[in-house]
């Protein structure tokens, strides 16, 4: 497998792609991994630089807009960055996207499935890497991957740059999607490996959901969302917060844990807080909080864990909450830097500050548990040699 | 460092190249081109968005800058050769300006960001200082109410004092009076008991000496009459010995009456417990044991009924033994009295158990009919007894039970079942209090009680 990674802050849409493009020529890719901040405000002039840059018009292409980009030793708040792979025609590299996934989330994932599935012949890929616009609830999309997807599935939801005005989007080849979900399979012998952590800290007393529709929980053990929160972390929910979740202790299977974060926005009049995925009443859960020195250990300890398991990735992918990114401020950069770091040699790798994570979790004696959405979550995907 | 052209020869130092947007857009470029057209029709607006230096041949020099960092030069076709010399720095200073260019942009990007971050803490910062605002007003306020309510709280609480004064007067009060009204009320039933004491010796001692007073008298009177009969020299031989045998038989009975009321007075003595009277010694309380049960032999031989000794041969008492011996004939023989009616066989069993480092417990208990529920509670009272007129003073247990408490030192209880028997339990010092202790001990409780 040839990888290589790069990234550009040229602000001109066209001028940045091209360089992109140009650069990930030399190993005359097969797929890219594209990631780019929202302030390109030219998508045709881009995808335009990117394939004048490739100079192939077959290169499949998924990406995704997200907070910050990350690439082999950097993140950025502005910018793209991109991961080209040549298998040699090992392996069969497939997009597909599904439409409306904002009020049929469960639709749009089936829909882009059963295209692939059309393309892969019966075959199952190695694993699925999936972007998705992040107005979906995300919950509803975990239904669909954690029952009905027997290989792992990794990705992310779509980050804006956390202005609240400007939306996110995915990328399928030369398309630019809202609204969407785009979905890639690896067909082919691929070894790849997963391994993701998230370092948060159940505070306060377990509650009941007692209320929520979809992302919106309004009530938890009798009070409103904001109050019980506000109980169990000993302080007011702010604007600037992040890195306040809710623990979802009820439900889980085995190793499986899911979190919920806090949306980056005050509590309603009434106490209702919009979370990172969905919730269900009846589910009981527990708030939990992040440090920003948890982080950056977590983050290393998990690079250190790959690095253990004696697999040698010729690329990786990162997908990582943007409230992570928010928490650790100029940290954020250990993310990027905890790859190479552990390795001990340049790893070609991209990846995104996501609004919301999918990946499963790597059980203690091997392998994986179903598809999980989460939050707060660092996730890497290796792709191996 | 690109020098394209598309005119044909290309001119030396420049490369011939068919114009594209990505030809013109990938880096700072000097393209050398007979007419703007050309890169018009390559790149739309290419004057706004290509970076570099544009070079048509002219009859003149000429320099026009199209954009901030794109120049149109024109020259004449024989010093292109010095273009080729300029342009590099040119391009190299317009490269370095880009770079700044997009760094300058780049950092737009980020003011904008931190500046909404800014705004955002802004926000959460007037937000919060309206939350502390209103919990201070409202720390103030309840910091108010508060005060208010220590002052109320203060004359709330000397009210209450003076009034919890008063109740706790009255009370006192109330108190002596009950005390007073206690002294009168033991009194009262000290008197009582004594009364009863008197009535009960009254009574025991009247048959007796009534009976010996009335047969003294007949005695007297014929005694009298004997003498008279001697006098008047009247007195028969048979007369004689009819008197001298009357008598015998009189003095008989008046003999048994006089036993019977010093009997009964000997036993009432034992109320007084004249300690000084009372032998205490040093003994082993098994051999004790066996002597009451000796002598109670034969009597027992008379019944179906057996005495059984499970008593610990270690053990020796520094106390008085006539008063436990005493103690435990009573019950021996109101069990034999009371315990067996109806039965053919029964058992007693006189028995010790460990009372601890000083003390032994001493308890007898009979197998036999038990006591009926309404007399357990009299049967310590004197001079109570279901046997009356049957040869029983009712006094058996009372004494023991005065004796236990006030000459042994120690505690009789008792429980009884109905068909299961009755059994006594005296709780004992091995070493019996001394008389000064007991009086010690009487003076306390009459202080208690007083």
């Amino acid at each position: 497998m040839r990888a290589k990674s790069v990234c550009t802050t040229i602000a001109d849409p066209y001028r940045a792609a091209l360089s992109l493009g140009q650069s990930l020529s030399e190993i005359s890719p097969e797929v890219v991994f594209l990631f780019l901040t929202t302030h390109y405000d030219d998508w045709t002039e881009f995808i335009d630089g990117l394939f004048d840059g490739l100079n192939d018009p077959s290169v499949r292409v998924i990406g995704t807009t997200g907070d910050g980009v990350y690439e082999s030793a950097r993140v950025s708040d502005t910018g793209a960055c991109a991961l080209g792979l040549s298998s040699d025609g090992q392996v069969a590299w497939h997009v597909e996207s599904g439409g409306k996934v904002d009020i049929d989330p469960e639709g749009a994932v089936r829909c882009a499935l059963a295209k692939l599935s059309s393309k892969l012949e019966g075959r199952q890929p190695a694993f699925y890497f999936m972007v998705s616009d992040s107005h979906a609830d995300a919950s509803r999309i975990e239904t669909v991957i954690r029952d009905e997807v027997p290989v792992p599935v990794i990705g992310g939801l779509a980050g804006d740059d956390n202005s609240n005005v400007v939306r996110g989007f995915s990328i399928a080849d030369r398309r630019l999607l809202r609204d969407s979900v785009v979905i890639l399979a690896a067909d082919g012998p691929e070894p790849f490996q997963i391994h993701l952590g998230n370092s948060v800290t159940l505070v306060g007393q377990p509650g009941v959901v007692d209320d929520a529709n979809g992302k919106t929980l309004n009530c938890i053990d009798g009070a409103d969302a904001a109050s019980f929160i506000e109980q169990a972390t000993g302080k007011p929910i702010l604007r600037s917060d992040q890195g306040i979740a809710l623990s979802i202790l009820s439900g889980a299977e085995g190793e499986e844990k899911r979190l919920r974060a806090v949306a980056q926005n005050v509590a309603s009049k009434n106490g209702s807080l919009s979370l990172h995925g969905g919730i269900r009443e009846g589910e009981q859960v527990q708030v939990c909080v992040t440090r920003a020195e948890d982080l950056e250990a977590g983050a290393r300890a998990v690079a250190m864990q790959a690095a253990a398991s004696g697999f040698q990735p010729a690329a990786a992918l990162v997908v990582s909450c943007a409230g992570r990114k928010w928490l650790l401020g100029g940290q954020i950069q250990c993310e990027a830097e905890a790859v190479s770091g552990v390795f001990g040699r340049k790893v070609p790798l991209a990846g995104f500050s996501s609004f919301g994570e999918i990946a499963p979790l790597p059980r203690n004696g091997g392998g994986y548990t179903r598809n999980l959405f989460h939050n707060m979550t660092y996730v890497l995907l290796f792709i191996g040699t | 460092m690109r020098f394209l052209t598309t005119i044909v020869p290309a001119p030396s130092g420049f490369t011939p190249e068919i114009l594209s947007k990505r030809s013109l857009l990938l880096e700072p470029v000097a393209v050398l081109v007979s007419d703007l057209l050309e890169l018009e029709a390559a790149l739309e607006n290419f004057s706004k968005r290509m970076l570099g230096i544009v070079i048509t041949p002219g009859d003149s020099i000429a320099l026009v800058q199209l954009s901030s960092l794109t120049w149109h030069v024109t020259m004449q076709a024989d010093s292109l050769n010095v273009a080729a010399r300029l342009v590099p720095g040119w391009l190299a200073a317009i490269a370095a300006a880009d770079h700044a260019n997009q760094y300058a942009r780049t950092a737009d990007r980020r003011t904008e960001r931190v500046t909404r971050e800014l705004d955002m803490t802004r926000l959460d910062y007037n937000e919060l200082t309206s939350r502390l605002r209103h919990k201070v007003s409202d720390l103030l306020a309840a910091k108010t109410e508060l005060k208010l309510l220590n002052e109320n709280l203060e004359s709330r609480v000397e009210r209450r004092t003076a009034e919890l004064a008063s109740v706790n007067n009255q009370l006192s009060q109330t108190l002596d009076s009950l005390k007073q009204a206690q002294i009168e009320l033991v009194r009262a039933g000290e008197l009582a008991a004594l009364s009863k004491l008197v009535a009960g010796v009254a009574h025991e001692l009247n048959t007796p000496i009534g009976n010996a007073l009335t047969i003294a008298t007949s005695l007297s009177h014929e005694s009298r009459q004997i003498k008279s009969r001697q006098i008047e020299e009247r007195l028969r031989r048979s007369e004689l010995k009819s008197f001298l045998n009357t008598t015998e038989e009189v003095t008989a009975t008046l003999e048994r009456n006089l036993v019977r009321a010093a009997d009964f007075i000997g036993q009432f003595k034992q109320l007084a417990i004249d300690q000084v009277n009372e032998d205490r010694r040093r003994f082993r309380l098994k051999d004790l044991v066996s002597d009451v049960s000796l002598a109670m032999s034969p009597l027992l031989r008379e019944t179906p009924y057996i005495l059984i000794q499970e008593v610990d041969r270690s053990i020796e008492m520094d106390s008085y033994p006539d008063a436990i011996s005493q103690i435990l004939t009573t019950f021996v023989s109101n069990a034999l009295t009371h315990a067996f009616a109806g039965r053919s066989q029964g058992k007693m069993i006189i028995r010790t158990l460990d009372g601890g480092d000083d003390g032994l417990i001493l308890s007898f208990a009979d197998d036999g009919n038990g006591i009926e529920a309404d007399i357990v509670e009299h049967v310590f009272k004197p001079f109570f007894t279901t046997k009356f007129g049957q040869g029983r003073s009712g006094l058996g247990l009372y004494i023991a039970y005065n004796q236990v408490r006030n000459l042994l030192g120690g505690h009789l209880k008792f429980s009884s079942e109905i068909g299961l028997g009755t059994c006594f339990q005296l709780t004992l010092p091995r070493f019996a209090p001394t008389q000064k202790a007991r009086l010690r001990i009487a003076d306390r409780s009459a202080a208690i009680a007083a």
